[in-house]
């Protein structure tokens, strides 16, 4: 493909990305209309929000959860609805300083309203604390935790729903990660319809782009910053999982949203064939745990 | 033409023309985990590179 054909299908102005199904290549404008697009029309066809809804835009000042601002401050408004920033601060040296201030300047510029949280607010100890002696599981008690933490933000600023900025890549990957660990009940499992009294809805606007298209759309939009990396590694599986699928995509495009049909399809089938598992609540915190004692409280060492 | 890699070294490849699908499968990165700007501009993988021509190599980190 030589420059001069490598022209975008809709205005003959160069091409910045080339996409498929449809086959169709972009340029700058019509990239950024057309993500745009996309996510509208997801959240539209999946109906993620109704009027009236306050959104909580889950937003770590990353890639991610930036082009998920960027996108829901636009399009909420369209829908009848509003967006608020709830930021999760762990307490990462060296990492959450950085992205802290890249979220609060974001939504100084957007003009939305933002609410911090701290684990040490919440759990009495910044994350670096909480895992001396056990850093190698950094990402498994900062996800739990984080979880909390953001069930928390949503409930002090009285949203509806929770929007979180995962991507296609993160939700192919879970969705082979837990079949690799046999893991059917939480495959099936579906945050989208929340639980009255416990969790809102959580809703996935980015989950059809790939990552890629999320860092591309935000380089074009001029929003890219080259931040520090969380210092946990994140978890052995998941980095293999990321290596592998990167390879079946390019070599067979469209293996990323096949495995989230896949998971949709399982979804569907399971919720006709049996009830979903009871749950109680933790005597400990009062939050919902399939056990006697949640994991948070199992983490922070309550359950003894 | 010269190449940046994503850890900022720079590399001079004495092809004169070459898809950049190809340069990047030969230096051993997937394209599907990168992004290309060409002489200034973000580019899809088919579009070819020529003598005298920038090729800046964008790894976009995991963690959002
Ligand atoms: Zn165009
Ligand atoms: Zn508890």
């Amino acid at each position: 493909m030589s420059s001069a054909e490598n022209r975008c299908s809709l205005c003959r102005e160069p091409a910045v990305a080339r996409l498929t199904g449809p086959e169709r290549r972009l340029c700058a404008a019509h990239f950024i209309e057309d993500a745009g697009a996309r996510v509208l029309a997801a959240m539209k066809h999946e109906c993620m929000v109704s009027p009236g809804d306050r959104v909580a835009v889950g937003l770590s000042g990353g890639k991610d959860s930036t082009a998920l601002l960027l996108l829901l401050h636009r399009f909420l408004p369209t829908l009848g609805a509003t967006p608020v920033a709830v930021t999760v601060d762990e307490g990462i040296a060296g990492y959450r300083e950085e992205t802290l201030r890249a979220a609060r300047d974001l939504t100084g510029e957007l003009g939305v309203e933002h609410a911090i949280v701290t684990f040490a607010d919440l759990f009495g100890e910044d994350l670096d604390r909480l895992l001396v002696g056990r850093e190698s599981q950094g990402c498994t008690v900062c996800g739990v935790l984080r979880r909390r933490a953001l069930a928390e933000a949503v409930k002090r600023v009285g949203a509806t729903k929770l929007a979180t900025g995962h991507n296609l890549d993160d939700e192919a990957q879970s969705v082979l990660m837990n079949v690799l660990r046999g893991d059917l009940p939480r495959l099936r499992q579906d945050t989208s319809t929340g639980q009255p009294g416990h969790f809102v809805p959580r809703i996935k606007p980015l989950a059809v782009l790939s990552e890629k298209e999320i860092v591309t759309y935000l380089l074009l939009r001029a929003y890219y910053r080259d931040l520090p990396e969380c210092p946990y590694a994140g978890t052995a599986l998941r980095s293999e999982v990321r290596t592998m699928l990167a390879g079946l995509e390019h070599r067979r495009p469209g293996t990323m949203v096949r495995l989230l049909q896949f998971r949709d399809g399982v979804r569907g089938s399971a919720r006709a064939a049996e009830p979903a598992k009871a749950l109680s609540t933790c005597r400990i915190c009062g939050e919902l745990t399939s056990g006697e004692v949640c994991q948070v409280c199992r983490l922070l060492g309550k359950g003894e | 033409m010269q190449v940046i890699l994503p850890d900022r070294s720079v590399r001079t490849l004495s092809r004169t023309s070459a898809p950049i699908e190809e340069i990047l499968l030969e230096l051993g990165i997937n394209p599907t985990t990168v992004i290309v700007v060409k002489n200034g501009k973000v580019v899809p993988e088919d579009v070819t590179a020529k003598k005298g021509d920038e090729l800046r190599i964008l790894r976009f980190s995991h963690g959002g």
